[in-house]
This record gives structure tokens, sequence and C-alpha cells, in this order.
């Protein structure tokens, strides 16, 4: 899906918070494949991440008529409206989830032997099990940096800070997951 | 000089440890593309866009089905609770 321009976006969501479903179906296809990447690197499973995506996107279309324009892209609202979500998913939770074998397996590693795939897999979810102990807006960052591939400035506008801020929030994170990784032992796998 | 160049080629090599690890754990994820159309179908006909497409024929027939069948639970609770509570009718055998 390609971005639609800042222009468009803007008369589409004005369209939209006006009541016109189809431009609001616009807005859907632009960023449901980015919230549901964001839900499902933060709860760890597609069941969860399908089911809070759809929340996400019916509850956008519920409070879109609210929306306001205060400079920020409208990726940060939808962002907004997924991290509550999720807040209240985990708070409903007694239990942290775990990526299943098979949610995880279909992802990466293709051609590589089997024995190794599946050293890989464990290795990717002993760290994202490390990643999902961090504090969730560093979650977010990590996400938007590496998911995303955005720059520290888009990120800035999406999570209402400054660039620096945006740089020296994601080299504190790496620092705190690099001293996480040597506490855990993990070996590399990159 | 050399010992703070050290430090830095030391911190970015850190750094960049900690990224390429970071960039083989995430990658993009498509969600599922049935469920990506069942929700986009859901989102342009949205429940309260269903609910006015009822016209009130349908409704007063959703209501008196309704309602019937709330007589119905109610009658056969009562008979339940009767048959139960209420002691035997003689037949007119036994009189």
């Amino acid at each position: 899906m390609t971005q639609l321009p800042e222009k468009k976006e803007e008369e589409v969501l004005a369209r939209a918070s006006q009541g016109d479903r189809e431009a609001f179906g616009e807005l859907y296809e632009q960023y449901v494949t980015r919230i549901f990447n964001y839900v499902y690197y933060r709860t760890g499973n597609v069941h969860d991440a399908e089911d809070l995506t759809a929340r996400v996107f019916h509850r956008a279309l519920h409070h879109i008529h609210n929306y306001t324009d205060r400079g920020l892209p409208f990726s940060a609202w939808l962002y907004r409206i997924a991290h509550n979500l999720i807040a209240n998913w985990h708070r409903d939770r007694s239990r942290h989830q775990e990526i299943p074998l098979d949610d995880a397996s279909h992802l990466h590693y293709k051609g590589e032997p089997p024995e190794s795939a599946l050293v890989l897999t464990q290795e990717r979810e002993a760290l994202l099990r490390l990643i999902r102990h961090l504090p969730s807006e560093r979650q977010h960052l990590l996400i938007l940096k590496f998911v995303e591939h955005m720059s520290n400035a888009e990120i800035g506008a999406i999570m209402g800070r400054s660039e620096g801020a945006v740089k020296s929030l994601y080299h504190r994170t790496l620092l705190a997951l690099r001293d996480e990784l040597e506490g855990s032992g993990l070996q590399g796998f990159e | 000089m050399g010992a703070a160049k050290r430090f830095v080629d030391a911190s970015k090599a850190t750094y960049a440890s900690v990224e390429n690890r970071l960039a083989g754990v995430f990658k993009p994820v498509p969600p599922r593309q049935e469920f990506v159309r069942g929700l986009g179908r859901q989102i342009k006909i949205h429940p309260p866009a269903i609910a006015r497409r009822l016209t009130d024929t349908h409704l007063i027939l959703i209501m008196l089905a309704s309602m019937f069948s709330l007589v119905a639970l109610i009658a056969v609770g009562v008979r339940a609770v009767l048959t139960f509570f209420g002691g035997r009718r003689r037949t007119p055998r036994q009189a």
C-alpha cells in the first residue's frame, strides 16, 4: 500500500470525520498493516493481534467525528488508541503471552536447515521476551524503527517528542537491551 | 585522543551489534488477507448502518417474535414449577 500524499490524507480525513465510510475505508486500508504489526509485536500472537486491530479500527470509526488535527499525523491517533487497548489487554491478563512456535515459525529463516531454524526461532523468541519487558514507549520506538523503518523525525512526530528526544531514548533503549542480552547470555544471531 | 576514539568505536560496535539483532527480530508481518478484507467490510458497513436498514416492519416482527418467545418461556417455567411443587392432581380413574 502506497502512502497517501499529505494533502490527500487531510481531505480523506475530513470526509471520514463527517461520516463518509468510504473515506474511512481508505484510511483503514492505508494503516491496517501498520497497526496490525504494532499490535502483533506488543501482544506476541496473531490471534490477539487481529482481535485488537479490529477493535482499534472500530473505536476509531466510532470516535472519528471527534478527531481534531493537532498537527500530529493521523497514525499517531491510531497508535494511541492501539496503545490504550493493549494496556487494557495486558491488565486483563494475569500472565504474559508468549509467541507460540506455530505463530513465529512462518515469519523468518526460510531456507535454513530445520535445526538451525529452530535455534534461531528460540533465540528470536527469547529476545522478543526481553523486548516485551521494556517500557511501552521503548517498544513502540523499536517497532517504528525496525518494522516501519521510520526516521527519528517521523517517530518523534508520532510519539509527540522532538527528534533529539527520540534519538536519546533510542540510545538508552539499546544500552538497556545490551545489558539485558549480556545478563541473559543470549548468543548473537544477526 | 586515541582512547576517546577507541571508546567511541567500541560504543558504535555495541550499538551496531544490538541493532543487527533487532533487525533480525523485527520483520514486517503481513496480516492475513481474509482478516483485512473481512474487517474492511465490517468497517464500511458499520453496525448502526445495518440497524438503519431494518425497516419498521422488520422491527415489529422481531419484537413480536421476541415477546412470543418470552411468553412461551414463562409458560414453560410456570408449568415446570407447578409440576414440581403444585402436588399431583387426581385423575378421574383415581377418583
